[in-house]
This record gives structure tokens, sequence and C-alpha cells, in this order.
């Protein structure tokens, strides 16, 4: 079975998916606006919106409605390749997956390329009304500019995901609660919700291991920044294309070992 | 009583004890919390005591984990023995399905508790050590009796909800987020719009935030705190009491029509 073959089944199975579990799909649309108004909400009890700005240099709505779909886009591209093995086992399904005879490196590389049309349904409904609302027309571009970079920022996470869920499923044991405190982490350091040039020192050589947490840099410069330095940006996308290549022959290897030990061991129903 | 330790016992060994839950559940709560926070920082105006910021966002935060609770422990047990097939045993067995309960409170209870220390200590380590002071102690008290019986209704409703559609893993996580926002569990009342003040005095969780958050310095209510007092307790009896009755009908139509299959969402 070839990556194209693979990619339309999966293609056929997200969009099923999302079909059919509707509520989960309204869900994933309001999350950006409530971790926004949750943040917003509570920050204006604690302060002012006016020395976010200052500190920040962009207004609060527009930054977390930006942020939060970051988030959400990001993690739900690249969470099924964290959780997929996992969903297998406890559905009883991974014997039949790893005797399947896809190949499982493109498999995983297949498996966030579908789930980018999760990017474009919770951007049109969160960051495109926000972004006219405050920037008019300017701000349809900027909307466009940030889904597709969003895009971008999950599948350069893909190589590094792979690296993480092959090595966590290899270590075996709690892997759900592993994988439960890794996400918040990856999160945190990501930056999505604190600008990395704010951060602490350490926290900000940590997040630069982490190809997504360029884009997102990119991405709040270009909304701080009325001028914007195209330079720059490239710069910071660059670096994330380059660790994601970098990534990637660990990602393989990580996976194939992960294979191998289910094969040599068994797997567990 | 036996059946009160065998679940109590069982739920501690294999959640707590085996699995290592309580350390991997609160390193991801405190990183959780640190996702949220840090940003709030950057509201903080710098004459204003990080003390005092501190304990608003320590309340907010110990009414939002009594949510998660009663969202994640007690209504997602419902959900939980769905899933795993084994409500209907414990409807066979003939015991009431609340002796469980009698056993998973005082676990949660004690997530609760350390939930909240690790709250603290996020607060302490990204804002400042919180300054705590009981200004009434008897609207302390009755802020909580009030929470506790408000939320215990709350997951008996949603479990009930669980029971009759068989899936509700997106109503959870949307009304656990929607609900203490809207009705002034994160942020004070008095501080949200007009209308939102309006709707949240319809429904009975804003009572108890009222009460604790008077009891604690921390914001006077919107109503005089008699009839804050009055009309939350009052409400608070009525909502459980109808939620415990919309549970128990929602069991016997499970009797009559069969347990609904859950799904993984």
């Amino acid at each position: 079975m070839g990556f194209i073959e693979i990619l339309y089944a999966e293609t056929r199975f997200v969009w099923a998916g999302l079909l059919r579990r509707k509520s989960a799909l309204f869900t994933a649309l309001l999350y950006p606006y409530i971790l926004t108004a949750f943040v917003i909400l509570v920050g204006s009890t604690m302060g002012s919106p006016q020395l976010f700005v200052v500190r920040v240099g962009i207004e609060p709505v527009p930054f977390f409605i930006v942020s939060s779909f970051m988030l959400m886009s990001i993690m739900g591209v690249v969470d099924d390749i964290f959780w997929k093995p996992l969903f297998d086992e406890f559905m009883g399904t991974l014997p039949y997956v790893i005797a399947s005879p896809v190949d499982r490196v493109l498999y995983f590389v297949a498996l966030p390329l579908p789930r980018l049309i999760i990017v474009l349904f919770i951007g049109l409904s969160s960051v495109l009304p926000v972004m006219i609302m405050y920037y008019g027309v300017a701000g349809v571009y900027e909307a466009v500019v940030v889904m597709l970079l969003a895009g971008f920022g999950a599948l350069v996470f893909a190589t590094l995901a792979m690296c993480i869920t092959g090595a966590l499923y290899i270590a075996g044991g709690e892997t759900w609660r592993s994988l439960n405190v890794i996400r918040p982490l990856l999160m945190v350091l990501l930056g999505v919700f604190y600008p990395r040039w704010l951060m602490p020192l350490t926290a900000q050589y940590l997040s630069w291991a982490l190809p997504p947490s360029h884009v997102v840099e990119a991405v709040h410069r270009m909304l701080a920044e009325t001028t914007g330095n195209a330079v720059q940006y490239f710069v910071l996308l660059g670096v994330a294309t380059a660790l994601a290549i970098l990534y990637a022959p660990i990602g393989s290897t990580s996976i194939r070992a992960w294979e191998r030990k289910k094969l040599r061991e068994g797997i567990s129903v | 009583m036996s059946a009160v330790k065998a679940v109590l016992k069982a739920y501690f060994t294999a959640e707590l004890l085996r699995n290592k839950g309580i350390v991997f559940g609160l390193l991801g709560l405190a990183l959780w919390l640190s996702l949220f926070l840090a940003p709030l920082t950057l509201f903080r105006p710098p004459q204003v005591p990080a003390g005092a910021i501190a304990s608003q966002v320590l309340v907010s935060i110990a009414i939002f984990l009594a949510y998660s609770s009663a969202t994640w422990d007690w209504a997602w047990q419902i959900r939980w023995l769905l899933f795993e097939g084994i409500l209907e045993h414990v409807i066979a067995s003939g015991r009431s399905i609340f002796i469980l309960y009698i056993g998973i409170v005082p676990i949660s209870l004690m997530w609760y508790a350390a939930a909240l220390a690790v709250g603290y200590l996020t607060i302490s380590l990204l804002v400042s050590p919180p300054t705590i002071s009981v200004v009434d102690p008897a609207a302390l008290v009755l802020g909580v009796l009030t929470l506790a019986a408000v939320l215990f209704g709350y997951s008996m409703l949603l479990g009930g909800i669980t029971i009759s559609t068989g899936t509700s893993g997106p109503v959870m996580e949307f009304v656990g987020w929607i609900l203490p926002i809207a009705t002034g569990g994160i942020v004070p009342l008095r501080a949200l719009p007009e209308i939102v003040q309006r709707f949240a005095l319809t429904t009975p969780f804003s009572y108890p935030a009222e009460l604790l958050r008077h009891a604690l310095g921390l914001s006077t209510p919107i109503l005089p705190l008699k009839t804050t007092s009055i009309v939350g307790s009052f409400y608070a009896f009525m909502f459980l009491v109808a939620a415990l009755a919309y549970f128990k009908a929602q069991l016997k139509k499970m009797l009559r029509e069969g347990v609904k299959t859950a799904w993984m969402y």
C-alpha cells in the first residue's frame, strides 16, 4: 500500500469522523473562544488589558484567539500520532494494524495530513471573524497567513512527535499518563500563550528545540509588529523546517523500533 | 459498609498506588496551570500587591477544581461504569449505585486537596504566595456546603445525560469550561457584564461562589448577603433533589430500554 492510498484512506476516515462526531467538532470550534474568554476574564480581574498591550504589543483578544487557535490546531493535527497506538490497543485493533502490510513510518507521516481539515474549520470559525473585526480587510490576509502557518507548524511537529511516540511506547508502562504530562509541557514550551521572547532564558533554550515554537513566534511577531520583518520570519520558519528534517531519521528509527518490539513481544489484548 | 470499604480500597490501589496516578496527575495539573497562569501575569499592574491577586487566582482555581472533580470524578464515573460494562452488574447486584460514591468521594477530596496544594505552589512561583484571610467563617461554611450540594447535583445531571445518550465527552468538556466562567466561578460576579450577572443569578452555581468570595474578603456579593445565603441554600437543595430525581428516572429508563453503548469520546 503506497503513501497516496494510505493518505486517501486516512482522509476518508478523518472526514467521516468529523461529520459523525458533530458534538466533538462543535466543541473544537468553540474552544478558541472559551480559552480566550477564560484568560482575558481572569486577566482583567487581575489587572488591565492595556498593560498586556504595553508588554506584548498586541491587543489581548486577537492575541489569545490566534494563540488558542494555534494550540488547538497544532495539537489537533499531531495528537493522533501520540494517541493512535494507545487507541488501537484499547480498541483491540492494534494486532491487525501491526499485522497489516502498511509501512508504519509512511502511516505515521500520513496521519497528520488529513487532520489539517481541522485547522481550516477552527480557523474559519475563530481567527477569521476576530481578525476582520479588529483589522478590517487586512485582517482577512492576516487570518489566511495565520491559518497557513498553523498548518505548517503542525506539520513540522510531526517528526518530533514520532520520536516521542516511539520512545514512549518502547518504554511501555503508563504511556497515557506520561502523555498527559508531556502534552501540557510541550504546550507551555511552544509559547502559544506566553510569547517566547518574554520567557526565562532556560525555557527559551528548551523551546527552541521544538520546531513549531518557531512558527508560533513568527505569528506572534507578525501580529505585534505593524511593519513586519520578512527576513526574521523566514529565518524562524527555516529553523523550524531544519529541525523537522533533523528529527525525521530519529522519528523513523523510533517508530520502527516500536514496531519491532511489538512483533517480538506480541500485543496484550 | 463492606461494599464501601471494597470500593475505597479498589479505587485507592488501582488509581493512586499501582498506576502512580497521583504523581502523573499532579505533574500534569501543575503544567496545565502554568500554561494558563503565565499569561495572566502580563495583565498585572505593578502597584497592586501580588499577594492579593494571587488569592483571587487561588479561589478561582479552587472553584474550577471543584467543578473538575464533579465532572471528571463523579459524573465520569457513570460513564466509565457504562463504558466498561460494569453498570449493569452494579444494578443487578441489588445495591444502590450511590454506594460507589461513598467510596469515591474521600479519594476525590484527597485529590482535590493535593491539586489545590499544587495550585498554591504554582501561583506562589509564578505570581506570589496568596494572602488568605477568613472574614466571615459562617459564610465560608455555607459556601462550601452549598457548593458541594450544587456540584453533586450537577454530576448526577451529567451522569443521567450519559446514561440516556450513551456519550457525553464533548458535553462534559464544554459544560466543564463554560459553566464556571458564566456563573461567576472563575471571576467575581461583580466583574462580569450585567447580562452575564443576570444569567448567573438564575442558576444555583453563582451563589456558593459569591458566598466563598465574600467569606474570604475578596469581593462583595451583588445581592445582599442575607438574600444570597437564603436563596443560595434553598436553590442548592432544590437543585440537588431535582438532579437526583432525574438521575433515578434515567436509571429506570435504562432498565426498561437497555444499556446504551458508550463511545470512545
